[in-house]
């Protein structure tokens, strides 16, 4: 702008041009009047300024939406991700897993015809499940059992398109944007007087079609819908005039009915009424279409990974794209580690294998049937010589004790209030920060972010005791093992022996007594089992197991335990175990997710006496110790 | 802005479009003839100058509504609203006020004397008088007549 003579054209903002108009129009003479408001001059210049902005403006929308990073209009996304051979996910209808009998001996077979309803209720909301293909069963004798029948919520729809070539605006559109594609049946009708049908498969990779190969292609157009269409003739068999396209597919609600448990028919199954139905599965799997931030992560990486289950990366994509309900995936090879039922996740190798731990959105873990789902799903992508394995995550919690000054002349909060501060600081950083894979909970954030909560907190001690839980199978002799994988703090043998070492339980009642017991350690790698009388501790076992200290792990010699204790004052099936870790931070190994436990967390906020300038503050001032004390939790 | 006849006081309706010229040698203040009449002898748009370029962009100001100007809904006296309140001489005041503020917030040439708006109710319109003095023209008070009207 130093030249005026020269219009200055690298500004878009409104303000900006309009000053670039009249730094120009300072070097003629002709009109003067172009810096006043009212001016004729000013309103040409608005004009030219409001036109300027709002081409550079558009323009500036344009380019965003020619790039996958950029872009923010789901068209133009889905587009992008066309380009990467990269297919959008449809929302998906929540599906249960039935068993349907019917009792007759009067029929030898018995056939379901696809869209066969059956009535459930959650939340007082009545949703309609349906079957998506015939399914035929034989007699048994007395009954025709329909086995491990899939039904999906929602309605089943039927949509006919005739082929119409001199139509060129033809499409063959699911026209409603909550149909789930993965129950979609394309059929080809040859016309309206030749009644034969051909079903077509989607297409799952090209170099192997020719020109007679009966599939169809699926891409999401405007409005959150899906299209159908069909090939040239030459890539694939294309369809002709007077073909009917007869497209079947469900019209769910989502995730509505997540947990419907209990099913009925709602009508006679091929004519027989007298039917039962056992819910093998919970309805599950209802989602969302999938997100931009979704399709804008996993479009690139799905090109990068040309269709294969390779490296880690490549499985964490496809489990997220064959199980929607994945909000976190956590995949390591066999070489770092192995899953063994009885003994859990631990670091021995075991090569050939792929351990992949999903973490729901639901927050429960995978049911059977899912697993194996998935485990087959993924057969189509892997390395043929990998095995495929899902475990479920492990939660290991994080109690905190947190002990903060705080400057009572420089807030008009209450201690008590400043603790619930604090309290949010940390569900904050809980939620943010942790409850997902390979997320390290960092102690000097953690302490940081607390001092930060208000400008009053001077200073904080925050110890931090790991918890993790086992699920122990009563009245039967058996051990359990339980990994923290982070090194339990032991500076030296037998450190704190005599007041139970680094190890607590919760309580819990074991065959030949009556007294509820509990286990902590000698220090020395021992871990004993003993009961209270008053404080003291008789010990029932010395040896009750074993503590790695340098492993973070406990093993539990077999034990039959009989019944199981309160946990946090309500009855459970767990049994608590915590321990005290050598380092504040504490790392999440394979399948581990951190979680601070906010129910056993406490904080404590106590006035500084120095900063307010108590008299009697340098001889009475108290400080919180670092060292965790073992406390049972 | 079409002009349109049969107006009772004529001269005031055309008082802010016409293309007097000062006789001063030095014309501080030349502005765009937004009524783009034509000047027969240079074959060009007309220019406006002095204490009538000043009289023009008082009469846009006061005519701009709010959010007519592009990102600056400041810059309006929205006397549109103000013109289909009742009409009561405690309208006018508040009109004649909203003019005075446009013109003082907005027009830094004209140095303004009063602002005067007398509701004729036969017709629901406001004659409003503006006496000023141009900033560089000091010793000539310059008055404008404005006929508001709901409809324009």
């Amino acid at each position: 702008m130093a030249n005026a003579r020269r219009l200055d054209i690298t500004e878009f903002d409104f303000d900006d041009v309009k000053d670039n108009l009249k730094t120009f129009l300072k070097a003629q003479s002709t009109f003067k009047d172009y810096d006043f408001e009212g001016s004729g001059m000013n309103i040409l210049l608005d004009t030219l300024a409001y036109n300027t902005h709002y081409l550079g403006f558009n323009m500036n929308m344009l380019a965003n939406e020619m790039f996958l990073d950029s872009s923010s209009l789901r068209s133009s996304i889905v587009s992008h991700a066309k380009t990467l051979g990269y297919e959008v996910d449809s929302c998906r209808a929540p599906y249960a897993v039935l068993n349907v009998v019917l009792n007759t001996s009067g029929k030898t077979t018995a056939t379901m015809s696809a869209g066969t309803k059956f009535n459930t209720s959650l939340n007082n909301i009545d949703y309609q499940f349906v079957t998506v293909a015939d399914t035929t069963a034989a007699n048994t004798g007395v009954e025709v059992p329909f086995n491990n029948l899939k039904v999906y919520e929602g309605t089943y729809i039927t949509t006919r398109y005739i082929v119409d070539s001199s139509d060129v605006n033809q499409r063959f559109v699911i026209p409603d944007d909550r149909s789930d594609t993965s129950t979609l049946t394309v059929i080809v009708q040859n016309s309206s007087t030749d009644t034969t049908q051909t079903t077509y498969n989607k297409v799952t990779d090209i170099s192997g079609l020719t020109n007679l190969s009966e599939v169809y292609y699926i891409q999401e157009i405007e409005a959150g819908k899906f299209e159908v269409y069909f090939g040239d003739g030459i890539v694939s068999k294309a369809v002709t005039d007077g073909n009917i396209v007869i497209l079947q597919y469900v019209v769910t609600n989502k995730s509505d009915s997540n947990g419907a448990s209990v099913f009925t028919n709602t009508s006679a199954i091929d004519t027989i009424s007298d039917i039962t139905v056992t819910t093998v599965e919970n309805a599950a799997g209802g989602a969302e279409g999938e997100s931009l931030t979704s399709i804008k992560l996993n479009a690139p990486l799905d090109f990068a990974s040309q269709g294969r289950c390779v490296t880690s990366e490549d499985y964490k994509l496809f489990a997220k794209k064959l199980f929607p309900q994945t909000q976190a995936v956590m995949v390591f090879g066999g070489e770092s580690g192995s899953y063994d039922p009885t003994v859990g996740v631990t670091s021995t190798a075991s090569y050939g294998r792929v351990y992949i731990s999903i973490k729901s959105v639901t927050g429960n873990n995978l049911t059977a049937a899912q697993k194996t789902q998935l485990v087959s799903d993924l057969q189509k992508y892997n390395v043929a010589s990998i095995t495929p394995i899902i475990i479920d995550p492990e939660i290991v919690y994080i109690i905190l004790t947190t002990t903060f000054k705080f400057d009572s002349t420089k807030t008009t909060k209450e201690s008590s209030e400043l603790e619930t501060d604090v309290k949010n600081t940390i569900i904050n950083l809980n939620d943010t920060n942790l409850k997902t894979f390979s997320n390290v909970f960092r102690h000097s954030e953690m302490t940081g972010k607390i001092d930060d909560t208000h400008s009053s907190i001077l200073s904080n001690t925050t110890n931090v005791t790991l918890a993790k839980t086992f699920t122990p199978t009563l009245n039967s002799a058996i051990g359990y093992n339980i990994y923290f994988n982070n090194v339990f703090y032991n500076p030296h043998s037998e450190h704190n022996k005599s007041a139970g070492g680094i190890i607590t339980s919760s309580g819990f009642k074991v065959v030949d007594s009556d007294e509820e017991q509990f286990y902590d350690d000698d220090g020395a790698g021992n871990l004993r089992r003993y009961y209270l009388v008053g404080v003291t501790r008789t010990y029932t076992s010395e040896t009750a197991g074993t503590v790695d200290y340098a492993a973070g792990s406990i093993k539990i010699s077999s034990t039959t335990i009989t019944s199981i204790s309160d946990v946090d004052g309500v009855s459970s099936i767990i049994i608590r175990m915590t321990a005290i870790p050598a380092s504040k931070d504490i790392v999440p190994v394979r399948n581990q997710i951190l979680e601070i436990d906010m129910i056993n967390t406490v904080v404590t906020g106590e006035v500084d006496l120095v900063a307010i300038g108590d008299t009697g503050a340098s001889s009475s001032y108290t400080t919180s110790s670092s060292y965790t004390v073992t406390k049972k939790y | 802005m079409a002009i349109t006849g049969g107006w009772r006081n004529e001269a005031a309706f055309l008082d802010a479009q016409g293309q007097n010229k000062s006789d001063r040698s030095v014309q501080i203040y030349s502005d765009l003839d937004l009524f783009f009449s034509h000047n027969n002898n240079t074959k060009d748009v007309n220019r406006i100058y002095d204490a009538q370029a000043v009289k023009r962009s008082i009469r846009n100001l006061v005519l701009l509504n709010t959010f007519e100007k592009p990102f600056h809904p400041e810059i309006s006296s929205d006397v549109r609203a103000t013109l289909f309140e009742l009409m009561t001489p405690v309208t006018a005041i508040i009109l004649a006020r909203q003019i005075q503020d446009v013109i003082e917030n907005f027009e830094p040439r004209a140095r303004l004397v009063g602002v005067k708006a007398y509701p004729d109710l036969d017709r629901n319109a406001y004659d409003v008088s503006v006496e000023f003095y141009v900033v560089n023209a000091p010793t000539e008070l310059v008055e404008l007549t404005l006929p508001l009207e709901r409809l324009r």
